[in-house]
């Protein structure tokens, strides 16, 4: 399942939900944004599938205090764009 | 303060895997003390697309027309978008981290007016478009994309001499989302480059880049080291020559 948005200031951000059955394996995150370090986006990938991050109540939030606590910046995108695309994904 | 002192290497032309492998082979090196902070100027032989970090590059590249053309393909390890590399100047600056803002997109403006600096030099008038882009009359002609690695700051960009927009959009696909988002419909009306602008010699363009590049730094003119040569080849055969790495999205 694919989700994109066009980020406000003309980014793309791309969502891909892999599922196996009704269970979410895998989450890509693609696009032009830009992210620091650039190894830092495949963990934020599984953290969310770890955490079920889509089914959280305030799942910017919860986005944004993992950048923070990372130490891991995304520039073209915030929490609240990624949260967006991930708000309701099912299988 | 000798490691504040940029050692800037002049125009060459390389295949994209070997371009993207020496900007991280002098990373290497300028990490290690073994370089001092880098500027480097250089062109793409053949032709080539880099895509950005994070693309789906079947989204973005048109793969049978860069067959076609000869045009190579390559996935850069900054984030942004795919770009088409012909008729250009492409910069780098590598240096460490503490040199540079600590804010990203500071030192995308702080660049950016450097380039805009160049164009001032050549008569044309260019603004800084944040994030990363420089217009000239609304239309790119200049685009960048950073990364910061272990204290490391490396940041490459280009600046469009010429363009072949035939060429340019036989490569590169253009999103249905993208193409919504813009007041001009054409795509290839979005891009400009200094010809286009101002009839200048290459020579001219080359040298008003570097010029704007070494404005008010202590800089001398030096060479790769063999070193920083061996690495390159090394990393641009095991990562950015290989499949593995450009296909990963």
């Amino acid at each position: 399942m694919e989700r994109r948005v066009r980020v406000a200031g003309g980014k793309t951000l791309v969502l891909d939900v892999d599922c196996q059955g009704e269970e979410v394996v895998r989450i890509r995150i693609s696009g032009d944004f830009f992210f620091y370090p650039e190894e830092g986006l495949a963990k934020l990938e599984s953290f969310l599938v770890e955490e079920k991050v889509w089914k959280a109540n305030d799942p910017g939030a919860i986005i944004a205090d993992y950048l923070s606590e990372n130490d891991l910046r995304a520039v073209g995108f915030g929490p609240s764009d990624l949260a967006f695309l991930l708000r309701g994904s099912k299988c | 303060m000798l490691r504040k002192r940029w050692r800037v290497l002049r125009y060459e032309e390389a295949s994209a895997a070997f371009n993207m492998a020496l900007d991280e082979a002098i990373a290497e090196a300028v990490s290690f003390r073994v370089a001092g902070p880098t500027m480097r100027f250089y062109g793409w032989k053949p032709a080539a697309v880099s895509v950005g970090r994070f693309q789906k590059i079947e989204e973005v590249v048109d793969l049978e027309g860069c067959k076609k053309l000869g045009v190579d393909v390559v996935r850069r390890s900054t984030g942004g978008g795919a770009v088409f590399h012909d008729r250009e100047i492409t910069y780098s600056i590598i240096c460490p981290e503490d040199m540079m803002p600590a804010d990203i997109n500071e030192a995308y403006r702080e660049i950016g007016g450097m380039i805009v600096n160049a164009l001032k030099f050549l008569g044309i008038e260019g603004t800084f478009e944040p994030i990363n882009d420089v217009l000239v009359n609304g239309r790119k002609i200049s685009g960048s994309a950073q990364s910061r690695r272990k204290g490391m700051f490396v940041q490459h960009g280009t600046l469009i001499y010429d363009l072949d927009r035939v060429k340019m959009f036989s490569v590169l696909k253009v999103p249905k989302d993208k193409l919504d988002s813009h007041s001009l419909g054409d795509p290839a009306e979005r891009v400009t480059s200094i010809r286009e602008q101002k009839k200048v010699p290459w020579e001219y363009a080359t040298a008003a880049m570097a010029n704007a590049f070494i404005m008010n730094r202590q800089w001398y003119s030096g060479d790769i080291t063999q070193d920083e040569l061996a690495r390159a080849e090394l990393i641009a055969k095991t990562r950015y020559a290989n499949d593995e790495w450009t296909f990963e999205r």
